[in-house]
């Protein structure tokens, strides 16, 4: 049976030089003289090698460690890990603050202001009406579109009031109310505004010095050392 | 089908029982210059040795000696490493490799190129078996780096699989292969050459059971 079995690949011949071979092995290396005359040459190459003498060794390399002095280390790298946690803290409490400045009250304002105005509308949808007999011409000029009630007016009438859209009645909304009725809101509105971009630049700089500094210098230190 | 079992001297050195070298490195973290100077004598033989097996040149290989020392005590406190040995001989090896790379550049050949005539190793007048120890290192010169890397660690010095995968940032696995290909390419290469015929001979007749097996080890102590 063990004299069926394929002779040993010259791989496992040339590993077998420093390994205990396992019972099969064994027991064709006992058997097959080709293979045993290989993996002896093996075993005596690396006996060979394990035999060859050192260099000598030209001096004592201690006595220069005296004169090494340590690298200066920079604060940024000792304080990385307290600069981080500081800069995740100013993160969130930003995001919280703007997430908060996106629901309060004055941001609906904004985003009635971002709208584009009614007026502005009617005259773009004065300029697509055909001029043609019958075509009718029917406009609703920006106080009707605000109060969505329906006005019957010619062409001249609707750009007349595109032009002079101040004469428009205004009216005095809510925001407007609570402004009047509450003086010192522009105060506190300055005051979340500096804190807001107090965080970013903590943020700013904590990505600086927490993250990307000491990133550069973990790469610098990795390069010299592998 | 043929299974292998890990086994040998070296090999039996598991990594795994723990660093000898932690006491001394520990002494060293707290800035205790003599244990740092004891690893430096405790392994300056064997960085030595090996820089210089893998550079050829005695003045390159006492400077990247002198600086794996001296770039391992300056990074002391990164060392995570389960072995301080292991840890020096990488940044030896890589230091090793910048200046190969560097000779490479200098000279216009490519890294991997086999030199046609290396530059001849000169051991030790009083060694005995000389044109021997020459073509064994003349054959070990002309392997490529990273096979060069690993017969030295791992044959020429005794440094146990794990260790050497440690000291050169590679698997275990690769380890076990290039060792292979590079005994394969070193058997053909002693074979070539008539200093290494006796070696190879009488591997031969002790195969052939017409020599006592005990030559072989009268043989390798001589």
């Amino acid at each position: 049976m063990t004299r069926e079995a394929p002779h040993l690949n010259e791989e496992q011949l040339a590993l077998l030089a420093s390994e205990v071979p396992d019972p099969l092995a064994e027991e064709h290396l006992a058997s097959c003289e080709r293979c045993r005359r290989r993996w002896q040459q093996y075993v005596m190459i690396r006996e060979a090698m394990r035999a060859l003498p050192s260099p000598a060794l030209p001096r004592d390399f201690t006595f220069a460690l005296e004169r090494v002095t340590p690298p200066s280390i920079p604060w940024w790298w000792r304080h990385r890990f307290s600069i981080r946690v500081g800069t995740l803290l100013a993160a969130t409490l930003l995001v919280m603050l703007l997430s908060t400045a996106l629901v309060l009250p004055g941001s609906s304002e904004k985003r009635a202001l971002e709208q584009p105005a009614p007026t502005a509308i009617a005259v773009l949808s004065s300029q697509e009406t055909p001029t043609g007999p019958g075509a009718g011409g029917e406009v609703l000029p920006p106080s009707a579109a605000l109060e969505g009630t329906p006005m019957v007016e010619d062409t001249a009438t609707s750009v007349s009031a595109f032009a002079a859209p101040a004469e428009t009645p205004s009216r005095a909304t809510p925001e407007h109310e609570a402004e009047v009725t509450q003086p010192t809101g522009g105060f506190w509105r300055l005051v979340l505004l500096s804190f807001t971009a107090f965080l970013g630049i903590i943020t700013l700089l904590g990505l600086i010095f927490g993250f990307g500094l000491p990133m550069i210098h973990r790469i610098r230190s990795k390069n010299v050392l592998q | 089908m043929f299974g292998t079992v890990p086994a040998g001297e070296e090999q039996q050195l598991a990594m795994g029982t723990g660093d000898p070298d932690s006491t001394l490195v520990a002494a060293a973290r707290a800035g205790d210059h003599d244990a740092f100077a004891e690893l430096v004598r405790r392994y300056q033989r064997l960085v030595y040795a090996v820089s210089y097996r893998l550079l050829r040149d005695q003045t390159l290989a006492e400077d990247v000696t002198q600086d794996a020392f001296v770039r391992a005590y300056l990074s002391l406190d990164r060392f995570r490493g389960t072995s301080f040995r292991a840890w020096v001989l990488r940044i030896a090896h890589n230091a090793a490799l910048d200046q190969l790379r560097s000779l490479a550049r200098h000279r216009h050949v490519p890294l991997e190129a086999v030199p046609e005539r290396p530059e001849p190793f000169n051991p030790p007048a009083s060694v005995e078996h000389q044109g021997l120890v020459a073509a064994l290192e003349a054959a070990i010169a002309v392997l490529p780096p990273d096979q060069r890397a690993v017969v030295l660690l791992a044959d020429v010095e005794g440094l146990p699989y794990e260790e050497v995968a440690e000291a050169l940032a590679i698997p275990l696995g690769t380890v076990k292969s290039r060792l292979a290909r590079a005994r394969m390419r070193l058997r053909a290469l002693l074979e070539a050459d008539p200093r290494a015929r006796e070696l190879l001979e009488l591997s031969g007749r002790l195969a052939s059971g017409e020599s006592d097996p005990s030559d072989l080890a009268t043989w390798t102590q001589e």
